[in-house]
């Protein structure tokens, strides 16, 4: 029953996929003009417009075919693992992304962790101990932390450090000793040192929303009579909170990892920016402000992908944690 | 039946400290339990009844507490009885009685069983916590549990979660966890509300049979008087905190002698005081939680009320005749000789 749930999902997944992957080719053309009108005004500014060039890029890319033809041509190319090249520097998309998810990915999934490991614990103290000096001073955090935004945290950080710390650079994940040197030992190393500043001010803020949740969650399940129950049953009102209403009130989280997938590569543009991180999340958007339309179309859909497959992940996980799920109960 | 009682609650306070002041919940509760007896706690929604049996469970939560009295235990017939109020109430010895010893069922089983885990899971938990069996023993014990209250394919039963049963089975299944480890006492929490009459019925001749079974005495909690006439030997009709009548249950059908008990039958479609006229309510309602009413807390709403006595003293519980104590001035002779004189 189990395995014909994920077939038939699998088999909705495509259709999606499909129209999500046009969708997202047809907005990335839509402004008007395209990278090559643009590459021709920059050659006139130069002084001369060489139109072989402009030949050679009109055939490769199909400027001159009709929308829907460079569609066919990229998705073709984007399914038997061909994205093309970016028009701007003339680099295999794939390549790009060899480059950059990597350090994307080790940023997310870090920030991710430290997300969960300080949530889950804190949401459940304030939920036990709710309306607490502890609970009203994590509530108080914590709406601070979400109301301020993350580039504000980032630039906030920088100044500080700047005057607590002079030698440490905040910005930037490796050294510069180690920029264009193969990945090695000591290069991760570096790399660790650095991590835990994009880490701290992007996860800060999904943390807050995290513990308010886990709060709410666990607060209504407290109330539930099976928890007196389990107490009456003679088992210490510790572990008894830690095996029903933290179990129940978990679930939303399982929910949440699907939506979690697609970040994971993408990560924030706008720390990217501010903290001068490598990631992929920059790139893209200088590829999208350049019309550059295989490196872009190629990222946003590899992020719609993530997230189609992110949805069904989470689908299948909440059905394995809540039985009533699995067994379309009350 | 034993000349000991098993349960014996002396005086028990039960305050919650809210904003507004604190809540006196449970105002001074004395009764007893023997065993083989089943003890029936009659009284509106509110007068405390199911917090002083939550105060012998050590249930109460904060902010509330139980604020004064005692708690006697008796573990075993003719043993040394315990104050369970000298244990903090998650002490090991607490916790170790409670689900023991000491079992409670409650109301709503729709929402008494975790909705996550297995019904065998919660079976086999307060087995490990009271027990010395190993898993393959837990299992035979678990499945012999579930069909001794009814519930026919046991092994498969074991493994199914709380939606799959309905209202009343899933009764019985907490029937099962409170017996697991032949409690001596067993509190059923308003068992049968929310469940419908036929299976009413059935859950409490269950109870029933068990108790006979297994020599428990049971401490039932209800609104309902016709589940305390079918099921109860002795009654205690508490009203705002207090207990005001205690009989044994022919002499409270046959002769109620509190006036607030009075009303109460009255109020009972069938019963032999309404007569043939219209069903009787109690005039007014309940005085809030904060409220405070000098005197008999009953006096308002009472048709007996003595103008100068009722609304001044407060009357204790006193025995009216050999079968009935009652906490109301106009049994009380010497009372009412001085209001008269």
């Amino acid at each position: 029953m189990m395995i014909r749930y994920i077939l038939q999902r699998i088999m909705i997944a495509i259709p999606t996929l499909l129209v999500i992957s046009f969708v997202v080719f047809f907005l990335i053309q839509l402004p008007p003009g395209s990278f090559l009108d643009a590459k021709i005004a920059a050659m006139e500014l130069e002084g001369g417009v060489d139109m072989a060039e402009i030949e050679t890029l009109k055939n490769t890319y199909h400027f001159d075919r009709p929308m829907i033809v460079q569609y066919y041509y990229w998705i073709t190319g984007f399914v038997t693992g061909d994205m093309g090249k970016s028009f701007e520097t003339d680099v295999e998309v794939t390549r790009t992304l060899a480059e950059l998810v990597p350090v994307t990915a080790a940023i997310s999934l870090f920030t991710i962790l430290f997300t969960w490991s300080l949530a889950i614990p804190f949401g459940i103290i304030a939920a036990v101990k709710r309306n607490s000096p502890l609970d009203y001073s994590l509530t108080f955090i914590g709406l601070t932390a979400m109301a301020t935004p993350a580039f504000i945290i980032a630039l906030i950080f920088q100044v500080v450090m700047q005057s607590l710390w002079p030698q440490f650079d905040p910005t930037g994940l490796i050294s510069r000793e180690y920029v264009n040197v193969p990945w090695s030992m000591a290069k991760f190393a570096d790399l660790l040192k650095h991590l835990w500043v994009p880490v701290f001010i992007l996860g800060v803020g999904g943390t807050a929303g995290m513990i308010r949740i886990l709060r709410a969650n666990v607060i209504d399940e407290l109330k539930k009579q099976y928890v007196l129950c389990a107490r009456a049953r003679g088992m210490h009102p510790v572990k008894v909170i830690l095996k029903y209403p933290v179990r129940v009130a978990i679930n939303p989280l399982v929910s949440g990892i699907g939506s979690i997938l697609p970040s994971i590569i993408s990560g924030s543009m706008i720390i990217s920016i501010v903290l001068g991180l490598p990631t992929l999340g920059p790139r893209v958007l200088q590829a999208l402000m350049n019309q550059d339309t295989y490196l872009a179309a190629s990222c946003v859909f590899i992020q719609c992908v993530l997230a189609v497959v992110g949805i069904l992940l989470s689908d299948l996980l909440l059905a394995v944690v809540d039985p009533r799920i699995k067994f379309g109960g009350k | 039946m034993s000349k000991e009682p098993i349960l014996k609650l002396e005086n028990v306070h039960v305050k919650y400290d809210t904003d507004d002041g604190a809540v006196h919940a449970v105002r001074g509760v004395t009764y007893d339990v023997y065993e083989d007896e089943t003890l029936a706690i009659v009284g509106e929604s509110g007068c405390g009844k199911s917090q002083s049996s939550y105060a012998a469970m050590g249930l109460i939560q904060p902010p509330g507490r139980v604020s004064d009295g005692k708690i006697w235990f008796r573990n075993k017939d003719g043993g040394e009885a315990v104050n369970l109020l000298d244990h903090h109430k998650d002490s090991k010895k607490m916790r170790s009685i409670r689900g023991g010893p000491l079992a409670m069922i409650f109301q709503e089983p729709m929402t008494a069983l975790s909705p996550v885990h297995r019904i065998g899971q919660h079976l086999d938990e307060v087995l490990k916590l009271h027990t010395d069996l190993n898993k393959k023993q837990r299992f035979d014990r678990s499945c012999e549990l579930l069909t001794q209250v009814g519930i026919p394919d046991a092994a498969k039963r074991y493994t199914q979660y709380s939606f799959e049963f309905s209202g009343g089975m899933r009764q019985r299944i907490m029937i099962a966890i409170a017996l697991a480890c032949n409690p001596r006492l067993l509190i059923a929490d308003e068992p049968t509300t929310g469940l419908d009459v036929t299976i009413q019925n059935q859950i409490l001749e269950l109870m029933a049979s068990l108790q006979e079974k297994h020599h428990m005495g049971v401490v039932l909690i209800t609104h309902d008087l016709a589940v305390v006439a079918e099921n109860a030997d002795r009654v205690a009709v508490m009203y705002l905190g207090r207990i005001v009548e205690t009989t044994d249950v022919h002499t409270l059908f046959e002769d109620p002698k509190h006036p607030y008990t009075v009303s109460l039958l009255k109020s009972v479609v069938g019963s032999p005081l309404t007569g043939e006229g219209r069903l009787q309510a109690i005039r007014g309602t309940v005085p809030g939680p904060l409220d405070v009413v000098p005197g008999c807390p009953f006096h308002p709403r009472c048709d007996e009320y003595m103008p100068g006595i009722c609304d001044q003293e407060l009357p204790t519980l006193e025995a009216v005749n050999e079968k009935t104590c009652a906490a109301c001035f106009l049994y009380q002779n010497r009372k009412k000789k001085e209001a008269s004189s």
